[in-house]
């Protein structure tokens, strides 16, 4: 084996050798700095005629040695460096993850929020807004812990205080409908629209001693908001407008025990209505010469004591 | 200008005047230490190497009368550093340029036996310099760069304006033709 790369090693010095002899023309022209970029430049004159590459060699050579010197020095640097660099993105991943916790046991700032906000949809035709603001909207959902469950009505007129209702006591959520049934219910409630108009300006003219809401412009136009939790009722009044009337404590427990307790089964007309009350999601449509309370198309009588009852709670003469 | 420095040079050193080896110095010193590290890759060796060129300038300028300085010059250089070479990586070979270049010229000598003895350089220049005149003038100097000069395959390439693998394949294509030519020359041993 040895002999061989002894071999190797004679054969190709000899050509080394060989090549130190070709002619000095050529080894002249082919000297790498009269070359650049495939052209010859010719050779340089004077003290310029050298190879320029050779004080950066040497500053790779100085670099080299300086290197081997410190070397110990070196790695303990580039250690440290490792170090930190480690260090540090154990701690972010660390951050990560606390962030990730707190997130995940945090049930009560963090709210499922459906694909398509409810927001985006106008309750009365279950049409898509136009342009969907949240803050014009006022439906924002908000979160409350469920030991603190408070019903609060947004006022109107000053967006900034909020009523606060009275608990319901244990009472279920009502079930949400579906926008359909909800709309078919409020076009009944809301007429052409042509009256919506009329009826709130002379609401605005009206003062009822009675109206502990003042209802605005869109008042016959129930909100969701504010009766998921309550029974509110719109008196017809009779010149046609609406008044809403806030009916809460036991009155509102006694209407509730009322519509709970009837089995609405007659087909009815709900012309010539006194008053619409909102509860459980549904309205019903009441005429107190009748005495029917109707919802969807059908009626339930009423007692006279429960007619009585009902126009004392709805303050209807 | 530059020929008429060289004679100039030559002419004083003929002279036997030191004023002509102070001229080569300045003019060509930068290039011998040049050569010189590329080969032995230390300052202080290149530089005793450098020094060593310029005494045997001095002995051999007369009786020769070179027609290119430089050439001569590097001749002389190469020789003096690939001696310097040998001394200091008898005991351990490998890595650098120059070992690498001996690993690839190995392959142009076909055979298994020894190198003829009676095999004179001269000759083996000759056939050398023959088949390079053959080539083309890029090709030509990128074998010189890389077996006279020993320049590194970069180098080279960055200075011919070339790829590194262009280089790479190029001189391995020139290594196959020329151990073609020294077998049509009879020079397989």
């Amino acid at each position: 084996m040895k002999q061989l790369d002894d071999e190797k090693r004679e054969k190709s010095e000899k050509i080394i050798d060989a090549i130190g002899g070709l002619p000095d023309d050529m080894i002249s022209k082919a000297n790498p700095e009269n070359w650049e970029q495939g052209v010859y430049i010719g050779e340089k004159s004077g003290i310029n005629n050298s190879n320029d590459s050779y004080e950066d060699k040497n500053k790779v050579v100085l670099f080299g040695e300086w290197l081997l010197k410190r070397r110990k020095a070196v790695a303990f640097v580039a250690t440290l460096f490792v170090c930190v660099i480690v260090s540090g993105v154990w701690k972010l991943n660390s951050m990560d993850s606390k962030i990730e916790e707190k997130a995940n046991d945090g049930d009560n700032y963090v709210t499922e929020q459906t694909a398509e906000p409810e927001s985006t949809y106008y309750v009365w035709d279950g049409k898509k807004k136009k342009h969907p603001k949240k803050k014009k909207t006022g439906k924002h959902k908000k979160t409350v812990k469920k030991g603190n469950r408070k019903n609060i009505t947004t006022n109107k007129k000053h967006p900034g205080k909020k009523d606060v209702v009275p608990d319901q006591d244990e009472e279920p959520a009502p079930t949400m409908k579906s926008y359909s049934e909800d709309n078919d219910t409020d076009r009944k409630r809301m007429g052409d629209g042509a009256d919506d108009n009329a009826q709130s300006d002379n609401e605005q003219n009206s003062t009822a001693p009675e109206q502990t809401q003042q209802p605005d412009s869109k008042s016959d136009k129930p909100d969701k908001t504010d009766t998921t939790e309550s029974v509110i009722a719109y008196k017809n009044n009779s010149d046609g407008n609406r008044t809403a009337i806030s009916i809460s404590g036991p009155e509102s427990k006694k209407i509730e025990n009322l519509i709970d307790g009837k089995k609405f089964s007659s087909d009815s007309d709900t012309e010539g209505y006194d008053a619409v009350i909102k509860y459980n999601g549904n309205e019903y449509y009441y005429i107190s010469n009748t005495k029917m309370l109707i919802t969807s198309g059908k009626g339930a009588k009423l007692s006279d004591s429960e007619n009585a009852e009902v126009k004392k709670i709805l303050k209807i003469d | 200008m530059r020929q008429d420095d060289d004679i100039q040079i030559v002419n004083l050193l003929f002279a036997r005047q030191e004023s002509g080896l102070k001229k080569l110095e300045e003019k060509y010193n930068k290039y011998c230490l040049t050569i010189a590290n590329r080969i032995l890759f230390d300052n202080e060796d290149s530089k005793e190497c450098v020094n060593d060129a310029w005494l045997k300038i001095w002995n051999s300028i007369p009786p020769n009368r070179p027609e290119n300085l430089a050439g001569y010059l590097a001749k002389i250089v190469r020789n003096l550093a690939l001696n310097c070479y040998e001394k200091k990586h008898a005991a351990k070979r490998g890595g650098g340029q120059v070992e690498m270049s001996y690993d690839e010229l190995s392959e142009c000598m076909a055979g298994k036996g020894r190198v003829d003895e009676n095999l004179e350089k001269n000759e083996l220049s000759c056939i050398i310099s023959k088949f390079l005149k053959q080539k083309g003038e890029q090709k030509r100097t990128i074998f010189i760069q890389r077996y006279f000069y020993f320049a590194e395959i970069s180098d080279i390439a960055d200075r011919m304006g070339m790829k590194e693998s262009s280089v790479r394949s190029a001189l391995s294509r020139m290594r196959k033709e020329l151990k073609n030519y020294l077998e049509q020359e009879g020079i397989a041993i």
